[in-house]
């Protein structure tokens, strides 16, 4: 996933695309188990729980991820040959409903297996000052600025965050940097606010079998420096974004043929046929190939970009809708975007400038909304989320976006495995009540998850065979938790790990306390100080797991 | 006089080579790898892990990295952050900010916080000693965050009178409202400590002896008793400059202040090493030389204080 | 002065007692009691109904700290029902429920030992440390003076917050009162050695000072037995200001995630820290444990006070 949950998640009071992690120990200081010969804190996260946001519009992204055997995301550690087989199928699909139909099939799969147990769906929470018109936010959370206008003609302000790396497409993956890049670079295919995606510099994307594509760009098209934008443009900046390991977007080419993840040259299987044609080979099919394009990853690159990538970081040229105003970014503060007058596309500007704004908070953000003196806020702080719908009235955005948040428990940790782990895990979604933690903590900014994807994404259903053990059920999940003790039973406390830089401990706590109550247990949140803890103690684990299984 | 500031500022080398190794020691052993961090809730390769930790130098043992880090700053190059920026330039944007807020706190301390203590001191046990001690207290018992919030809220938005988070460019007039905040948490510090001084002062024997040679007392109170009552109250304004230039971080995060705290708080969030050290040493150094101003300050307030070469 | 005591008088050897008016003065009563600075200050400390007031409530608190069940029977954190998000005072309940469902009441009395240790434990150790360092770097001044101050400087000038992060991040799972106690105070020392310090310079040059070196006694001893307890009274004001600042730092570590986990810890920081989202809506499950606070925080500065003036002789005398 693009990491946008990163940079929403440093701004306090925060839970988008939540990241957990969930583990058990047999009481309040670590006990080694016998696999563990790493340090003593590997004894804990011996299950995970993971969030969502959507890269593009298409189930595929999340299934596939986070639960295809051997995927890089798949913190769960899940393996099961049935659901990897029902997702193939989806991808080779020749109609969506065909696909669907296998992507329904392979989530009821996964409510029998609960490798993670899904929890709800974030809404966006926002809003817009009184002197802009036309607001409206798209399915990734991000504010379609093109439309907006402002009566007083004066530069419309947003909310943003600071990048986190170089403006490269091959680079970015997290929130700051993309606002920019999405308006900067326009690719093949651009998104609307509901997901549905239109061609935007391509002419036709086409496949015969959904693996070797042919894709025609309209003519004519330029980057902001003039320069043309051809065939040779999308096939160079592709192979450069896979050439290199260092570079954090690289993984998103491991669907074309050739691709090599130690690096090398022009390896990827991209054909240049004439200069507004060119062709790609994919490893497998996949028919949702087209849907993923818009992402920035897949943004041609003008000539001078080669010449020196790390001065192009600082200062970009695009294709897009808007510009950077010459020296307008400071770092850390603001920076400007401006209509690109080359830019012919469907999203042209209907203002004149769009001031792109640093938060450090999100309570600063709103506090300058209700001020007028922010236009666009993409999320309002926690500490707002019961007033803000008054305080702002017709100004007040709620919508669904695509991000999915669960919590997931790793594949071989104790108690978690085999028919013991399945009751277990059943029992743990049904003590939780999740309209009422999703109503009185969110405020209703959350939904209950009825599925593993998203409302906003198409395909969504509400009523996959399975879904009832999402359904808040405390005497089945107290019966289900004993029959689990039959097989073995439990001690000590169940602890569910978070990165309490991201605002997560109130849903947690809320989450925890549910457990307790209904199963009696003893049941804990294990707040980590920051991402970068988390996560490694999440990625050494797996790599413990793996070990001991050989 | 002189060597003693010579001798002084040669101390700075040690402090220098001692802070920032204590530094890159704290930030190595903080558990968390920043590369996984850089992916999100994406897994990378271990190609990918690999190469990043290769480019970053995090595949190095520490002495290497402490020394690479050194041979740079020697160069006058203090890092550069995950993101590509220079830490120099960071320091440059960050720095005047941070430091005109400080001193804005420290102003208002110094006018409100030594006023209302030398009051208190000179009515000892009157209204306002009792309201003052009141006040102060309510504040120091107050979290920063829940003050900044308050404070934030209430004169920013409700009243309206100060913007409530600091505009492009960091004007004074913005400064204001979150200097008020900062200056609040160490104003019982400043407030009990002049009181103390004030009455101890008071009753030394040069202070009734200006009496009673009949001095008005407004000529007793600021030459005999205002004066000698500030050292301890200097000492404790240079080190709360030192807080102000490094604490801020959570008032700077609430107001928005494009500040060093701010800063060094993602920085750490980013496991960004050289960004980290560099901050902190360059608040070092600056913490030293304010201190260094401090001692030859209490020269000039108490003349049996000297600084001689022995 | 005018109790009619058994007087034992000083043999004379240059004039008769009498000759120059100044018997009384060189008096000493033998037969009153014995006499020193602490002494001195309990029996002044004795009839101040400040001290009586700070020092009952101390004791209590300190009682509530130990025996919260004595107040209590509700779990702090078992049976928090959502149902009962901040709702008010019920039966039973009578500060109402936080934002988890959990009885306000009933956490505030049982976070008070974790944050009376916090603060208690916080100043202690910044005291003594700042103290000892103070009074050595002070009284024996040159490089040992230079080389404590600038590791001071050192020290002082890392940010509280990386150092907490850093420490919390090391014993995250082994999170306890004494290292956050450690993550808030082992980097404060330097301040209250800086005063010290300062002190001790002043003291340094006054008479008895030079009388105790001159009549044979070591530095060291002179050093603990006459500069440091004339050095030690603005100390005690700001260590009873320092304690309520380690109390409130314990709340704001918790706001930036580095605190003490809130299942096994209650304390009035976190709950603070928890309530501070809805401070708009429902600011009385945040005033609540601030009052808390905010009342032992002055118990202990009214006793700090009181402390201090009952050591000073000069403020004694003033009286």
């Amino acid at each position: 996933m693009k990491n946008k949950r990163l940079a929403l998640g440093l701004a306090a009071g925060t839970a988008a695309a939540a990241l957990a992690l969930a583990g058990c120990s047999t009481g309040g200081t670590p006990t080694p188990t016998a696999t563990d010969s790493g340090p003593a804190s590997l004894a804990y996260p011996n299950a995970f729980r993971t969030g969502w946001q959507f890269d593009y519009p298409s189930q595929a992204n999340i299934l596939t991820a986070l639960y295809l055997t051997g995927s890089g995301s798949n913190d769960a550690l899940y393996s099961n040959p049935a659901f990897d087989d029902l997702i193939n199928k989806g991808l080779t699909a020749s109609s969506f409903d065909e696909q669907t139909k296998y992507f329904g099939q392979a989530q009821e799969i996964l409510f029998q297996d609960l490798p993670a147990i899904p929890l709800w769906y974030s809404s966006l929470a926002g809003g817009f000052s009184s002197k802009v018109q036309n607001v409206q936010f798209g399915w990734d959370s991000w504010p379609l600025l093109e439309q907006v206008t402002k009566a007083d003609g004066s530069p419309v302000t947003a909310h943003w965050n600071e990048p986190e790396n170089p403006l490269i497409p091959a680079n970015t993956n997290e929130v700051g940097g993309g606002l920019v890049l999405n308006n900067i670079f326009a690719g093949l295919v651009y998104y609307e606010a509901d997901g549905s995606y239109h061609n935007d510099v391509a002419e036709s994307i086409e496949s015969d079998d959904s693996q070797h594509w042919t894709i025609k760009i309209k003519s004519g098209q330029t980057f902001a420096d003039g320069s043309p934008v051809t065939a040779d443009s999308f096939v160079k900046a592709w192979q450069w974004g896979a050439s290199d390991p260092e570079l954090l977007n690289q993984w998103w080419f491991a669907n074309i043929d050739g691709y090599s993840p130690d690096g090398g040259e022009n390896t990827l299987a991209l054909k240049v046929v004439d200069d507004t044609t060119f062709t790609v080979d994919l490893v497998a099919p996949q028919a949702d190939f087209p849907v993923s394009l818009g992402y920035t990853v897949f943004m041609p690159l003008p000539e001078s970009f080669f010449a020196d990538p790390d001065a192009f970081g600082q200062a970009p040229i695009g294709n897009g809708p808007y510009q950077i105003a010459p020296d307008s970014w400071i770092h850390d503060s603001r920076i400007s975007l401006v209509p690109n007058p080359s830019y012919s596309g469907p999203r042209k500007p209907a203002n004149s400038q769009v001031d792109l704004v640093v938060y450090t908070s999100l309570d600063a953000a709103y506090a300058d909304l209700l001020g007028d003196n922010l236009d666009i806020l993409d999320q309002v702080p926690a500490s707002a989320l019961a007033t803000f719908k008054k305080d702002l009235g017709d100004r007040a955005v709620e919508q669904a976006i695509a991000v999915f948040q669960s919590f997931t428990i790793m594949e071989g940790a104790p108690h978690f495995t085999g028919e013991e782990g399945k009751l277990r895990r059943a029992a743990l979604s049904m003590a939780i009540n999740r309209p009422e933690i999703t109503d009185v903590i969110f405020q209703g900014t959350r939904t209950p998850a009825k599925d593993w994807t998203s409302p906003v994404i198409a395909g969504w259903s509400d009523s996959i065979p399975g879904s009832e053990v999402l359904d808040y059920n405390p005497d089945k999940a107290v019966e289900l938790w004993k029959q689990a003790d039959a097989i073995s039973p439990w001690s000590g406390t169940f602890q569910l790990a978070y990165n309490a830089d991201g605002g997560h401990q109130e849903w947690v706590d809320a989450t925890v306390n549910s457990i307790k109550n209904v199963l009696g247990i003893d049941a804990a949140g294990l707040p980590y100080p920051d991402f970068a803890g988390l996560r490694t103690e999440v990625n050494d684990a797996k790599k413990a797991v793996r070990a001991a299984a050989g | 006089m002189a060597w003693y500031i010579v001798r002084r500022v040669l101390q700075g080398i040690p402090v220098f080579l001692g802070s920032t190794f204590l530094i890159y020691a704290m930030v190595f052993a903080m558990p968390g790898n920043p590369v996984l961090r850089m992916f999100g809730d994406r897994t990378p390769t271990e190609a990918q892990i690999a190469a990043l930790e290769a480019k970053f130098h995090l595949d190095q043992n520490f002495f290497t990295r402490y020394f690479l880090y050194l041979g740079d700053v020697f160069q006058g190059n203090l890092g550069t952050t995950f993101n590509g920026q220079s830490v120099n330039e960071i320091l440059i944007r960050t720095f005047p900010t941070t430091l005109r807020l400080a001193l804005l706190a420290v102003i208002i301390q110094l006018v409100v916080g030594v006023t209302a203590g030398l009051i208190s001191g000179l009515r000892k046990g009157g209204i306002f000693d009792h309201a003052a001690l009141i006040v102060t207290l309510i504040l120091i018992s107050l979290p920063v965050f829940v003050l900044a919030f308050v404070a934030q809220w209430f004169f920013g938005i409700e009243l309206g009178w100060f913007r409530p988070t600091v505009g492009q460019g960091a004007p004074w007039s913005d400064l204001i409202l979150p200097a008020i905040v900062l200056a609040a948490l160490n104003m019982a510090y400043v407030v009990r400590l002049t009181r103390g001084s004030v009455i101890e002062t008071s009753q030394a024997d040069f202070v009734r002896m200006a009496y009673g040679k009949g001095l008005p007392s407004r000529r007793v109170v600021p030459v005999h008793v205002l004066r000698n009552s500030l050292i301890p109250v200097t000492t404790n304004l240079a080190a709360d400059f030192g807080i102000l230039i490094v604490g801020a971080t959570v008032t700077e995060g609430i107001f928005n202040v494009p500040g060093v705290g701010n800063e060094l708080f993602k920085a750490i969030n980013r496991h960004d090493t050289p960004e980290i050290v560099s901050i902190v040493t360059i608040l070092v150094i600056v913490y030293v030389f304010v201190n260094l101003l401090i001692d030859l300050l209490y020269g000039v307030l108490d003349p049996r204080i000297r600084y001689v070469k022995k | 002065m005018s109790r009619s005591n058994p007087v034992r008088q000083a043999p004379r050897y240059v004039a008769e007692v009498d000759e120059g008016g100044l018997g009384a003065v060189d008096a000493v009563r033998v037969s009153d009691r014995k006499s020193n600075l602490w002494l001195d200050a309990w029996r002044d400390l004795r009839g101040r109904w400040m001290f009586w007031i700070s020092a009952v409530f101390i004791v209590f608190i300190v009682f509530v700290a130990l025996f919260p069940g004595v107040f209590t029977q509700v779990p702090p954190n078992n049976d928090c029902y959502l149902a009962n998000s901040n709702a008010g005072p019920q039966p039973g309940h009578p500060l109402g429920f936080t934002k988890q469902g959990c009885d306000v009441f009933s956490r505030i009395v049982h976070g008070t030992s974790t944050s009376l240790s916090v603060g208690v434990i916080v100043t202690v150790m910044v005291a003594v440390m700042g103290i000892v360092l103070g009074a050595f770097a002070g009284y024996f001044g040159g490089w040992l003076d230079s080389f404590l101050m600038r590791i001071g400087d050192i020290f002082f000038a890392i940010p509280y917050i990386l150092a907490a992060v850093v420490i919390m991040s090391m014993f995250l799972h082994d999170r306890n009162i004494w290292i956050i106690a450690l993550a808030i105070g082992f980097f404060s020392w330097p301040a209250t050695a800086r005063i010290l310090r300062s002190e001790v310079l002043r003291v340094k040059q006054f008479d008895y000072v030079m009388a105790s070196e001159a009549l044979g006694l070591s530095k060291v001893r002179t050093m603990f037995l006459h500069v440091m307890p004339n050095s030690i009274a603005p100390v005690i004001v700001i260590s009873t200001v320092g304690l309520a600042a380690a109390i409130t730092a314990e709340a704001t570590l918790s706001f930036l995630g580095v605190g003490l986990p809130n299942n096994i810890y209650m304390s009035w920081g976190n709950d603070i820290s928890a309530a501070q989202v809805d401070l708009r809506t429902n600011p009385m499950t945040l005033i609540y444990p601030s009052i808390a606070l905010s009342a032992t925080v002055l118990a202990f500065i009214m006793l700090g006070e009181t402390v201090r003036e009952a050591l000073d002789p000069k403020a004694r005398a003033q009286r």
